[in-house]
């Protein structure tokens, strides 16, 4: 590809108001001084940042609700989902734990592996417990994210152990009978999309209750205000 | 309220390279071929298209430098007053290191 070629695509992968702005002296400079494989990484690697700069200097507060709330927890969802792949194919050849098959007249019925199954149930009753937690002590999901140390370890912790227990499950199942018929990468697509759901559930839910909570304490206490109010008030209870 | 040499550091990993065009600017409008020419030569550093406009984007942004009528397609840069104010207390900070760094040097 000619070098040219090469720099215009290369300087496409910046914002298009960054490229608005210096595209054209970018282009002259990489002109005077060539474009080897250092110059064009250190391009594509400033794309990034300015992308990066985009959003976290936007004046949109959508940009910044999208990343933070829809980009990044996608993002960790596939990381510890493909961290529990990597855990549960290491269960799943070691630790033994058959799923019975039985034939009865010509139908195959699956006894689900037990201790997988079982184990499986324990994140999202720890990610239960952790919101549980922090909206019990307030200040959560209101208004912004006032995650502790402590809270963020629980909630990685009962993230990734779902995800290994879910995925250790269904790599038995897949291994000793063939259903589901999928690969591990399939197993972990499921799982970090299952991750990303659950945990968007349980953050956008809390929110809604501890919304709800504390604005009909609110309510109450305007209305003991109103009620210990001075002011005399007519008869339709105008002030 | 920050100071100057403070500011320039809160670029982050751009606070050299923002630095180094500072120092290139003093001397002169420049545009981005003859900025990355006079670097080389004044700090050995070859900075790469994509640093060096990252760079011109923040301090841009921060009017420490502004932009020129554009030459064709090179636009020249030059030193901002408060770009200037901030340069000057970035090297008098960098003085101040060096000078305890070669005491420091010295007594050992």
């Amino acid at each position: 590809m000619p070098s040219e070629t090469l720099a215009r695509r290369l300087v496409r992968l910046y914002p298009r108001r960054w490229r608005e702005r210096y595209e054209t002296e970018m282009l002259a400079l990489i002109d005077d001084t060539g474009l080897d494989a250092r110059r064009s990484f250190d391009v594509a690697w400033g794309a990034g940042r300015e992308w990066v700069r985009t959003v976290v200097e936007a004046p949109s507060p959508v940009a910044v609700w999208i990343v933070w709330m829809l980009v990044f927890p996608a993002a960790l969802a596939c990381g510890i989902a493909f961290l529990g792949t990597l855990v549960a194919q290491w269960l799943t050849i070691h630790v033994p734990t058959p799923a019975i098959v039985w034939l009865e007249d010509g139908h195959k019925v699956v006894a689900p592996p037990q201790l997988p199954g079982r184990l499986a149930a324990f994140g999202p009753i720890l990610q239960f417990v952790v919101i549980a937690r922090v909206v019990a002590a307030r200040g959560f999901f209101q208004g912004g994210w006032k995650v502790g140390r402590a809270e963020a370890v629980l909630w990685f912790l009962a993230l990734f152990t779902g995800s290994i227990f879910r995925q250790w499950f269904d790599m038995v199942l897949w291994y000793e009978t063939g259903i589901p018929s999928q690969a591990a990468s399939e197993i972990w697509f499921y799982s970090a999309s299952s991750l990303w759901n659950s945990s968007m559930f349980l953050i956008y839910s809390t929110r809604f209750v501890a919304n709800h909570v504390e604005q009909r304490r609110l309510s109450r206490e305007a209305a003991k205000a109103a009620r210990h109010s001075s002011v005399p008030r007519g008869p339709l209870g105008l002030a | 309220m920050k100071r100057h040499d403070d500011e320039l550091l809160d670029l982050g990993r751009f606070s050299e390279p923002a630095l180094l065009i500072l120092i290139s600017l003093a001397e002169g409008p420049k545009h981005g071929y003859a900025m990355t020419q006079d670097i080389e030569v004044v700090s050995g550093q070859k900075l790469g298209p994509g640093t060096l406009y990252g760079a011109i984007a923040r301090l841009e942004a921060r009017k420490w430098i502004e932009p020129l009528p554009a030459e064709e397609r090179r636009r020249p840069y030059k030193l901002t007053v408060a770009g200037h104010g901030v340069l000057k207390h970035r090297l008098a900070n960098l003085k101040a290191v060096t000078r305890i760094a070669q005491s420091r040097l010295a007594d050992a």
